[in-house]
């Protein structure tokens, strides 16, 4: 067996962060919650990931500009790191600027588990 | 309550105009010189209150109200303004659907008070009245997925967290009202809404949205029922989870 995949969450709601985690352990993948932006580039700096789910809606620094920033590492395989948006368009964000900022899926709120589920499996590729 | 409607119908202009010149502080109003006239307006129209003579040419107020109460034409209370004024005819009014009596001549005090205290129980009864059609409460396919990947207690703590975190987010937009600044009000009523959608509380999730909505509007009148209402919604959601839990 190999190692289980590392996700990270950033959710400015801990009810959000609770479910996808409930939800992301059937697959046995390890967890990390953050709760906005320049958390994830803490985190990020510190360690790696395999994908990072992120809210767009959040404090201090939002999902857009947050995905820009990683896009911009100097370290190639971090800036390449699969990112799936989670999303209520609050901002009234398009298709179009999620692509340009580099995310590379998206899930609309209300969350469908299945939806996040097979999404995030997708772009981790087997195991 | 400035963004309630009322309709006001009677064939005499003096008295209309003595009732627009009461109410138009206080709501915004549309008038009709007769029943059949006010049937129209009702039909194109939204109302959240009527004021009806009874002796009008064309259609008298009795007549209407029966068409109202028969065609299903708005749930808007209705009240009957009268000269008749014994006990006898203010029974006969209301058991033949009308939800209240003024005597004329009006005095405006009367008047208003009848008017918000009508849109009042009226707000109450539709909360209430949701209460009790728990498919609307809770979305039951939201739920069954939730139980699909989180053990009960998993859900339990889901629902604890949201109950939480709800009541911090309701607190914290009543100071943002209090303190006038209602822009700073949609980034905290999106995580409620977003979270009710999440957690299937349906009923919720559609005041959340309607608010949000308002707000997008920059219309700010009424904000503080929204957000009675809010909090009134997350009391009956919270009691209705916990029907549900001590049931299973």
């Amino acid at each position: 067996m190999s190692e289980s995949k590392k996700v990270l969450v950033a959710e400015d709601s801990s009810v959000i962060i609770n479910l996808t985690k409930n939800v992301l352990l059937f697959e046995n993948y390890e967890i990390t919650a953050v709760k906005n932006g320049k958390q994830v580039l803490d985190k990020l700096a510190e360690a790696d990931y395999d994908l990072i789910l992120m809210d767009i809606n959040m404090p201090k620094m939002d999902g857009i500009e947050c995905t820009k920033a990683i896009r911009a590492l100097s370290d190639p395989k971090k800036a390449a790191i699969p990112i799936i948006a989670i999303t209520g368009n609050y901002k009234n964000y398009t298709m179009e600027d999620f692509k340009q900022a580099g995310l590379n899926d998206y899930l609309q709120k209300p969350l469908d588990y299945d939806l996040l589920l097979s999404t995030v499996k997708k772009h981790l590729g087997p195991k | 309550m400035e963004n309630k409607r009322i309709l006001i119908v009677d064939d005499n202009n003096l008295n209309r105009k003595v009732f627009e010149n009461i109410i138009c502080h206080n709501f915004p109003f549309s008038s009709a010189e007769n029943g059949q006239e006010a049937i129209d307006k009702i039909k194109s129209e939204n109302f959240d209150l009527i004021l009806m003579d009874i002796q009008m040419p064309i259609m008298d107020g009795i007549t209407a109200l029966k068409i109202i109460k028969a065609e299903g034409l708005t749930a808007a209370p209705v009240i009957a303004i009268s000269a008749y004024s014994d006990q006898t005819d203010r029974d006969y009014f209301l058991s033949a659907g009308f939800d209240d009596f003024i005597d004329k001549p009006v005095k405006p005090k009367d008047l208003l008070e009848s008017i918000s205290n009508h849109l009042h129980k009226k707000s109450l009864e539709s909360s209430i009245h949701s209460a009790h059609d728990d498919h609307d409460i809770l979305d039951q396919k939201v739920y069954n997925q939730l139980k699909k990947y989180n053990t009960n207690e998993d859900i339990k703590t889901v629902y604890e967290d949201f109950f939480e975190e709800a009541q911090t987010l309701l607190d914290e937009i009543k100071l943002i009202i209090d303190d006038g600044k209602y822009s700073e009000i949609d980034e905290k009523l999106h995580i409620l809404k977003g979270n009710s959608g999440t957690l299937g509380a349906k009923i919720l999730f559609k005041h959340a949205s309607i608010l949000e909505q308002k707000l997008k509007d920059s219309k700010y009148n009424g904000i503080i029922e929204d957000y009675l209402t809010l909090q009134e919604q997350l009391k009956v959601f919270k009691s209705h989870l916990k029907e549900l839990n001590n049931l299973s």
